[in-house]
């Protein structure tokens, strides 16, 4: 089902012989930077107009055909993340997740394939509004991804989920009371940990004293207490799974 | 290969034979045809190629995918009928004669 998943995001079908392997990202990286945007949410006010895509568009072949493609987005709009993210699955079918943001309605968490916006969420819906990736995994083992992401760190502080489909994104729950990220952070604190039974979103409790692990069992979030947050050790040693 | 007629917003025509396989937008960028700017670079990321396609030939184009729908509530003066983002529009045989019309800009 990730494969199917994936390969139509690709545009592609799983179990269809085709004589054009899917394109696999090799690298992506923020360039042309830009002040347009006033929110200085990561610590600068330097947020990305385009992003730089190599990829093999015959990987698999004999000889690779590494190209470069530029994607820039129009004047209202800029990349508002750290990075741009890969995701690759077992097959090395690949997408980039990002975090764009609109000048008047805010971030979106952002699908990209080698050649093209794939999918995306709707924008928050107001300026100066960010959403903080936690990451993209198999979160209920139904072999379908689902992405997560902090929507508000600073306000609302709602984990949302989001299940990949073939038609696109579909939300699926949220869970409030959960941030990930402080204003001014130059990093996004937690992550998906999988310590052996199952993955867990790792985060922070809304006032920041505790460390968070959620589950999503394919219809709600469940989360509990698994230590105390005392700065970036102690959730990274809660991604190491030492707690 | 297909003809397409591409027409700036202030009149003038553009008549070019676009490769199969190409985009309406890549037909015009290939022939240096003003109007369409195609920011991304054909990524569906942004809605500077968009135009209005004629009205004879908007049920005969392939349908619009949820990214392009929604990318083309940013254009300039959509139109739910007409508009298109070109770089979406794959040409092939069937569009020979096909004629598109610039928007007044790109945004």
């Amino acid at each position: 089902m990730l494969r199917a998943a994936l390969f139509a995001m690709v545009g592609l079908f799983a179990g269809t012989a085709s004589a054009t392997p899917p394109n696999v990202i090799l690298k992506a990286e923020f360039i042309e930077p830009t002040g347009r945007y006033d929110h200085a949410i990561l610590g600068d006010d330097v947020e990305w107009g385009a992003m730089r895509v190599t990829f093999d568009a015959c990987a698999g072949c004999q000889d690779s055909i590494i190209m470069d493609r530029v994607i820039r987005l129009p004047e209202t709009r800029v990349f508002e993340d750290l990075e741009p993210r890969i995701i690759r699955d077992e097959h090395n079918l690949t997408v980039i997740m990002v975090v764009e943001t609109h000048l008047e309605l805010g971030a979106r968490l952002a699908i990209y394939t080698a050649d093209r916006l794939y999918t995306a969420t709707p924008f928050i819906g107001r300026s100066h509004r960010w959403l903080a990736p936690v990451g993209a995994a198999d979160l209920d083992g139904d072999g379908i991804p689902e992405i997560a992401y902090v929507e508000k760190p600073h306000l609302s502080k709602e984990l949302k989920i989001w299940r990949f489909e073939e038609d696109g994104l579909t939300f699926v729950t949220s869970l409030a009371g959960l941030t990930n990220h402080r204003i001014g952070e130059d990093f996004i604190s937690g992550g998906i940990r999988d310590c052996g039974d199952g993955p867990e979103m790792i985060t922070a409790d809304a006032g920041w004293q505790n460390i968070m692990a959620t589950k999503f069992d394919g219809k709600r979030l469940t989360t509990r207490r698994i230590g105390t947050f005392k700065g970036q050790p102690s959730m990274k040693s809660a991604m190491s799974c030492k707690f | 290969m297909a003809k397409i007629t591409y027409i700036e917003h202030g009149g003038k025509e553009h008549i070019v034979d676009v490769a199969t396989g190409l985009t309406v937008m890549e037909g015009a960028r290939d022939n240096n045809i003003p109007g369409i700017e195609a920011d991304c670079g054909g990524a569906c990321a942004c809605s500077t190629c968009h135009v209005y396609v004629d009205e004879a030939w908007a049920d005969k184009l392939p349908a619009k995918d949820a990214m392009e729908e929604d990318m083309l509530d940013f254009a300039w003066e959509p139109d739910a009928t007409k508009s298109r983002l070109t770089c979406q529009v794959k040409v092939t045989d069937a569009l020979d004669g096909l004629i598109v019309r610039m928007p007044e800009k790109q945004i």
